[in-house]
């Protein structure tokens, strides 16, 4: 009777420090995505490397060469959208939206910086206000899709940066 | 007294690792029910143990009481320390959701079942295998 009560703690035991074992398993497994995720966000980054306007018709269009950085960490990132808006002297002049489409972006072949030409139509009412300003500034987010094991999540890289002002004149 | 804290931690432990897991479900590779095993594992091996009803209750208050707030920490830890507090709430309330609609039950019918099958065993119905 005494030695079954023994066996019965002893299966116990062992019980719990399979449960435990497995359980850090699992924590470290599911750690090093994790931290893989958290270095992705705290070094990626987005810059204008030129911004320009220039006239078109009775508006404009505004051209932006923008680079993209992440780093390898084994996830894989898609650009789908750069939202912004156009801060002028006057104010903000538009926000604007616009849709990566696939195959304008170039990456390098490591995958960690892609660099992509974009161009939108500066809104007719805030035509005006854009010409006549004397400083223009983009203030936006580049919108990524990133592939993480469990699910696909949309990323926001902050953007911001002048517009040369030389063409709009 | 003893037992109660051992059992009760790794079982805590378990659990935290659970709703850590469950909470950043994102990053994990397993199917979404496998961090439930070690937790109902651990709990059985409470039940099997053999404890009095009141300290079969400490261990699973300590576990389930503990959890969250033990997922919390190891959530918030790796994160910057301007956003370390706003994921560790996140975590928390998230973490209490899962341990009343999950783990409370899974707690009880665990333990419960370690409990019947030591009960069964001592009673002559279940037997270990002759060497």
């Amino acid at each position: 009777m005494i030695h079954r009560e023994a066996t019965v703690e002893n299966l116990a035991r062992a019980m719990l420090v399979v449960a435990v074992l497995a359980s850090v398993t699992m924590a470290l497994s599911t750690g090093a995505n994790y931290l893989k995720y958290l270095r992705w966000t705290s070094e990626v980054k987005a810059s204008l490397v030129s911004a320009s306007i220039k006239p078109h018709g009775t508006s404009g269009e505004l051209y932006m060469d923008i680079r993209f950085t992440a780093p390898a960490v084994g996830y894989r990132a898609e650009i789908q959208s750069v939202e912004f808006t156009l801060k002028g002297a006057h104010g903000d002049v538009g926000s604007y939206r616009i849709v990566v489409p696939e195959g304008i972006t170039h990456w390098d072949e490591h995958g960690v910086t892609a660099e992509m030409a974009l161009y939108s139509e500066i809104h007719k009412e805030h035509w005006p206000d854009v010409r006549s300003s004397r400083w223009l500034q983009v203030d936006g987010r580049l919108v990524v899709r990133l592939y993480l094991p469990g699910r696909v999540l949309p990323a926001r890289v902050p953007l911001t940066g002048d517009v040369d002002m030389g063409g709009a004149r | 007294m003893r037992v109660v804290l051992a059992f009760g931690i790794g079982a805590m432990l378990c659990c935290a690792v659970a709703c850590a897991a469950l909470s950043a479900r994102s990053f994990l590779t397993l199917p979404v029910w496998v961090p439930f095993l070690p937790v109902a594992l651990a709990w059985f091996a409470c039940g099997l143990r053999g404890m009095t009803p009141e300290r079969l209750l400490g261990t699973a208050a300590i576990s389930i009481v503990g959890a969250p707030i033990l997922a919390a920490w190891i959530v918030s830890l790796p994160v910057p320390a301007e956003e370390e507090w706003a994921v560790a709430f996140s975590v928390i309330r998230h973490s209490m959701a899962v341990v009343i609609v999950v783990f409370l039950p899974l707690c009880l019918a665990s333990m419960l079942a370690g409990a019947a099958v030591r009960g069964a065993l001592e009673g002559g119905i279940l037997r270990f295998p002759r060497r």
